[in-house]
């Protein structure tokens, strides 16, 4: 199709043949003809109807409002000098492919070369044969008469998408903002695992949801003696720290095993294994609706004494024991200068 | 979209095939003169003596003394007996209070008597020795955080055969690691896997990780 003369030219250049220069070319085609597929040629017009104030009819002569008339339709006689004469009778030399037989008569166009589809009205007389009258644009779709005018909606619709757009960022960096701040309110893994722990002081009822214990006394000692039995020194350097402590259950009747010192400074210290007396608290069943007694013994350094609370469980250790058991932490309100009334022997007897 | 370019016909010089085969070779080289990519063996355990102190993390153990005792002394054995005993001092460094046996159990998995075991992770705890924290004529086991206590390892020796010359205590090391269940930290004994082949009985294990060596000269009492 290279050297096809009416093929349209998207560019507006003058079609050059092989070997031409484009200023040859330039120069022989005159500024008044326009390029080929370009040019307007004089045909009947289809009646405009209504055209609208924003789309003035194209004047007679003009190449082309819009590039509709650029199509395959312009069928343009050759715009240069010895270009090849199209014979009269004869349609386009080199017709493109979809062209049919041309079963028409002498000067009629080839059909389907009209874009829009029907049927090509006859050309007026004076036009070359064979060339088929160039058509105008469809006629551009009705513009509301009444509201403001195209430029001013469009700058409103602008103003309102910008408005939008500001919007979703904000919320969107809102969401994101949120979802980051939820984070820091899921449970560590310390959280999870955590007792669930009621603090109170001493001769305070401190509650849990499965028992209530309430510290009568705290006493220190150097030795621990049982009934009947020799007195038990501590540790080398360590006291016995002994709570005795009223404790009733809320719901079943529990042991609570599980006693352990908390010092401030995190550390934890086990009750004591080396005293066995009936009067331990682990050793004795709690019950709903009644108060027991009980000791706690713990054989600690003095250092750990100071701030110290007892905290107690009903289980010494499970492996599967449940979460979120509940706790009784209890400050007992030891300073340093009480570590010091430490009394030499604490006397136990069975009731 | 096409990038612009600002020399559009200039030629870009080829780089990144010929520096990517640079640092490649490099690296390379690198790990060869580094011995390979061959996992590195692990340093050889401490050598220590008797009144040496070695850091396990959770604990933190003096070698004291390996002496001979006859039976019922220390809180161990009865009359007749004869008994090796290895004195160490352990303070607790961790925040909770924990158990001697335990700690020196698992901390020291095997111990050789002039190069004969006497102890070793394979063997029945009965068959062990005893781990004693003899205080106040009372057996302890609890040492609480950052008490410092005295703790026997006894081992039963035959009456008639002749006391051993030195003994060799082979030491691990405690490791705080994330639970893999609870998340939450754990303590636990340094160890590496070994896969089935490369043990006797065909059966993987986790084998204490060997930081330190202690070789203690054995003193016999009087009596014993």
């Amino acid at each position: 199709m290279t050297g096809d003369p009416n093929r349209p030219s998207g560019s507006g250049l003058p079609k050059r043949r092989r070997g031409e220069s484009l200023r040859a070319a330039r120069t022989a085609a005159s500024p008044s003809a326009p390029a080929p597929g370009h040019e307007y040629r004089a045909g009947p017009q289809p009646p405009a109807a209504t055209p609208g104030p924003g789309w003035p009819a194209s004047p007679p002569g003009v190449a082309g409002s819009g590039g509709a008339t650029a199509g395959p339709a312009a069928h343009a006689p050759p715009a240069w000098p010895g270009a090849p004469a199209v014979p009269p009778g004869h349609g386009v030399p080199h017709p493109p492919a979809p062209q049919p037989i041309p079963a028409f008569g002498p000067g009629a166009p080839p059909p389907g070369r009209e874009p829009y589809g029907g049927a090509t009205p006859a050309g007026p007389p004076g036009t070359p044969p064979g060339a088929a009258p160039l058509t105008l644009p469809p006629e551009p779709p009705p513009v509301p008469p009444a509201g403001p005018t195209p430029a001013a909606r469009r700058t409103k619709e602008a103003r309102r998408s910008g408005r939008r757009r500001i919007l979703n960022a904000v919320l969107g960096t809102v969401l994101a903002a949120a979802a980051v701040g939820l984070q820091t309110t899921v449970p560590s893994a310390d959280d999870r695992d955590d007792p669930i722990t009621s603090s109170g002081t001493v001769g305070e009822d401190v509650r849990t949801s499965l028992f209530t214990l309430r510290v009568e006394r705290v006493s220190l000692a150097r030795r621990f003696k049982k009934e009947n039995s020799d007195p038990i020194p501590a540790f080398p350097g360590h006291v016995y720290l002994i709570i005795a402590v009223d404790a009733t259950a809320t719901k079943r009747a529990l042991r609570l095993q599980s006693a352990h010192l908390e010092t401030p400074d995190g550390k934890t210290f086990e009750s004591s294994d080396q005293i066995t007396s009936p009067e331990l608290l682990k050793n004795k069943w709690v019950q709903p609706m009644m108060w027991t007694k009980g000791l706690i013994v713990f054989e600690v350094p003095p250092s750990a004494l100071p701030g110290a609370s007892v905290v107690v469980q009903e289980q010494a250790f499970s492996l599967y024991q449940d979460k979120y058991v509940p706790e009784a932490a209890i400050d007992l309100g030891l300073d340093a200068a009480a570590t010091r009334s430490v009394q030499d022997v604490a006397e136990v007897r069975t009731t | 979209m096409a990038p612009h370019r600002r020399h559009p016909h200039r030629r870009r010089r080829p780089v990144l095939v010929p520096v990517s085969l640079l640092v490649t070779v490099a690296g390379l080289a690198a790990a060869a003169a580094l011995g390979g990519l061959e996992e590195a063996p692990d340093p050889a355990p401490e050598r220590l003596g008797k009144g040496d102190v070695f850091d396990q993390v959770r604990i933190r153990t003096k070698f004291e003394d390996a002496v001979v005792l006859p039976g019922g002394r220390d809180g161990v054995g009865v009359q007749g007996q004869r008994w090796l005993h290895v004195r160490l001092q352990v303070t607790n460094q961790s925040d909770e209070t924990v158990q001697a046996f335990g700690m020196v159990d698992r901390t020291i998995p095997a111990v050789r008597a002039d190069g004969k075991t006497i102890k070793s992770p394979d063997q029945n705890i009965t068959d062990g020795p005893r781990i004693v924290m003899y205080v106040n004529e009372r057996s302890y086991n609890q040492i609480h955080p950052g008490v410092t206590a005295p703790v026997t390892m006894a081992f039963e020796l035959s009456p008639t055969d002749p006391p051993p010359k030195k003994v060799e205590l082979d030491v691990g090391r405690f490791e705080l690691v994330e639970g893999f269940w609870t998340e939450l930290p754990e303590w636990r004994v340094e160890a590496d896997s070994v896969a089935a082949a490369d043990t006797e009985d065909n059966k993987a294990r986790l084998v204490t990780r060997v930081h330190a060596q202690v070789e203690l000269p054995v003193r016999v009492e009087e009596g014993s």
